[in-house]
């Protein structure tokens, strides 16, 4: 256990240089540069400085041995090509919001698919477990886009209950909206993990024996079934996690909300390299670090299961 | 797959030598049932997946006839006829263009619809061959593979279809340099849509990979692989005759959830803009589009974006199907 933990940790260099030649290899083989401004190109001079401070003229080999030294040693990503910040301060800034609201999206998926897939399971093959499950199947098919202007037009724009863009933290009432749309898919696949898991669970054996001593239905779901269930939902939730907090690029530009996920898209189409190694590097790191902890966590849960 | 099997595998009443009259008699009472056969049959008896099929089916006829069918050209609009509600001439109304809706979502299902099927095909034959030499070569090419998988999965699909098509675009974009005219003509002859079909190969082929590589590593230490070995079967018959066939069912699933994320994934390429090019329409570019009028006209969100939902949730009721028709120990 101790020597595959240890491993395990290991992998994570290798990942992280792999995500970072990659991320390199692909601003470097991109023709024109970050200060191409189409019609009114600057002045010669004025590019060429710019260029030198940014070391655009070092050789290739030496921008990526030192850039990838200023991260591991001082962690440092560099300064914002477009936005007079450093890359640092950007993560700082906007990553916290984006981890509140997917935070709060993720409570969220996973009581409601939690309490759904029990149901579901409990209740299984009859109108209340299809229903559940065809509203799983529209969650998971409806992209985060669709979902959001729907509930922005609904509950903004005609119910008028909530702002219609915005952010305000955590017990704003502004949250709701993207919460809500953030939240639908996790719910689905989580509700369908759990049900079909549940379902498997049920037909054992020793759920049999509970049902022979006489337990109460309720008792048998919720203390016998539900524990062994939730490990495979575990594993889906966590997926989940990693990307809910990493923020997402639809619903943090459509509802306005100074989040990272923003970051995605803008930073590529405006060549702000810095900030663009530090945002994947750092979405790299929080998936490299859930797939470690649901392996960890698996082991714990189900003591069946030798991490080697 | 309700055809007849070009292939019978024999069944077991057939294969041991003589059989007895009352078995020949079962024989002929009722077809063999292959694997194949006994899946179809799931297939059909499952209502809700024969309905998504239906539907699929319907949009790949208006798909492959939309040229013909669509009543207007896609492109061309007057400002006079701008955001018409439906009407008796444009059967779905306009929009800010003054474009006929109904036109624009039959070519932009065409859209949607090549660029899915078509990147599932690269991303199966890529995806199969590099998973089948990664399981069954093992060493240090399935270590390079399976690492490169890794870190492949560790970048978010958007971010590396955002970094690619924009590096892309500027390599396209260079129409004069000789050694890319040809593919910058192909580009944008197909409105852009080279592109996308190379962002879906890309972020898609790794699933593949990784299920076929874990398919084969179970298969090919199996005693009937063992056996064919010992009788000197080479490896590439090996893998052809007696490996192939075991990878087939999970490719399939792969398969039928492998074309809806395509279909969404280009459509929220095309919804940030960097997809298709315009005019040539796609479902995601149809919603980004609708969303400033969202308040005032929110008709224009609602076709487009019931339509990417709809064929999506049929595609998900068939892959489901398909899954379980695969596995005939799974119950409902």
């Amino acid at each position: 256990m101790r020597t595959y933990l240890i491993r395990r940790l290991l992998t994570f260099i290798p990942s992280m240089l792999v995500v970072y030649t990659l991320v390199f290899v692909m601003i470097h083989a991109t023709p024109g540069n970050p200060w191409d401004t189409g019609d009114k190109p600057f002045p010669p001079q004025v590019l060429r400085n710019l260029e030198a401070k940014y070391h655009f003229n070092d050789p290739v080999w030496k921008q990526y041995v030192d850039y990838l030294g200023s991260i591991v040693t001082e962690f440092d990503f560099g300064p914002s090509y477009k936005r007079g910040i450093t890359a640092n301060e950007v993560i700082a800034r906007f990553l916290p919001v984006s981890i509140q609201l997917g935070l709060t999206a993720f409570v969220i998926a996973f009581i409601a698919g939690i309490i759904l897939g029990t149901v579901s399971a409990i209740a299984h093959n009859t109108w209340l477990d299809r229903l559940a499950m065809f509203g799983a199947v529209v969650g998971i098919s409806t992209p985060t886009y669709v979902v959001i202007t729907i509930l922005i037009v609904t509950l903004a724009v005609q119910l008028r209950l909530v702002p219609t863009g915005g952010w305000g933290g955590i017990l704003d009432r502004r949250i709701i909206i993207p919460a809500l749309a953030l939240a639908l898919g996790p719910t689905a696949s989580i509700a369908r993990y759990a049900r079909s898991s549940l379902l498997d669970i049920l037909r054992l054996d020793y759920i049999r024996t509970a049902r022979g001593k006489g337990l109460r239905e309720r008792v048998i779901h919720v203390r016998h079934a539900l524990p062994n269930a939730m490990i495979p939902v575990v594993t889906v939730a966590a997926v989940s996690l990693a990307d809910l907090i990493t923020g997402s690029f639809f619903v943090e530009s459509i509802y306005q909300i100074p989040g990272i996920g923003r970051y995605f898209v803008s930073t590529v189409q405006d060549k702000d390299y810095p900030v663009l190694m530090a945002v994947t590097l750092m979405y790299a790191a929080v998936i490299w670090l859930t797939n470690f902890v649901v392996d960890v966590l698996y082991a714990t849960l189900d003591p069946r299961i030798r991490l080697s | 797959m309700t055809a007849r099997d070009p292939h019978p595998v024999p069944t077991a009443g057939s294969r041991h030598g003589a059989a007895r009259p009352s078995d020949l008699a079962l024989l002929h009472a009722s077809p063999p049932r292959t694997y194949l056969r006994e899946v179809g049959d799931r297939l059909v008896r499952n209502r809700t997946a024969m309905v998504g099929l239906a539907f699929i089916l319907a949009l790949v006829i208006l798909g492959i006839s939309t040229p013909w069918v669509a009543p207007f050209d896609y492109a061309k609009g007057s400002l006079l006829t701008a955001n018409r509600p439906p009407n008796a001439v444009n059967w779905l109304g306009t929009d800010a263009l003054g474009r006929d809706t109904l036109s624009r979502l039959l070519w932009g299902g065409r859209v949607s619809l090549t660029v899915a099927i078509g990147a599932q095909v690269i991303v199966v034959l890529i995806g199969v061959t590099l998973g089948l030499i990664s399981g069954f070569v093992g060493g240090w090419t399935d270590y390079l593979i399976m690492r490169t998988v890794d870190a492949l999965y560790s970048l978010p699909s958007l971010l590396v279809a955002v970094v690619v098509m924009s590096f892309l675009r500027g390599v396209l974009a260079q129409a004069n340099e000789p050694s890319v005219a040809g593919l910058s003509r192909l580009n944008i002859a197909t409105g852009g849509l080279l592109g996308v079909f190379i962002v879906l190969f890309l972020t898609h082929w790794l699933t593949v990979c990784r299920l076929v590589r874990a398919q084969v590593i179970t298969v090919k230490e199996r005693e009937f692989v063992l056996g064919a070995r010992s009788l000197g079967a080479g490896s590439f018959r090996l893998v052809r005759v007696h490996i192939l066939p075991h990878v087939l069912a999970p490719v399939l699933v792969a398969l039928s959830f492998g074309i809806p994320g395509s279909i969404g994934l280009e459509a929220s390429l095309s919804f940030l803009g960097i997809g298709v090019t315009p005019p040539m329409p796609s479902w995601g570019m149809m919603i980004s589009e609708a969303l400033p009028a969202m308040r005032t006209y929110p008709l224009l969100l609602v076709f487009p974006g019931v339509l990417l939902s709809v064929t999506l949730l049929s595609f998900t009721y068939l892959g489901d199907a398909v899954r379980d028709a695969l596995d005939p120990l799974m119950k409902r």
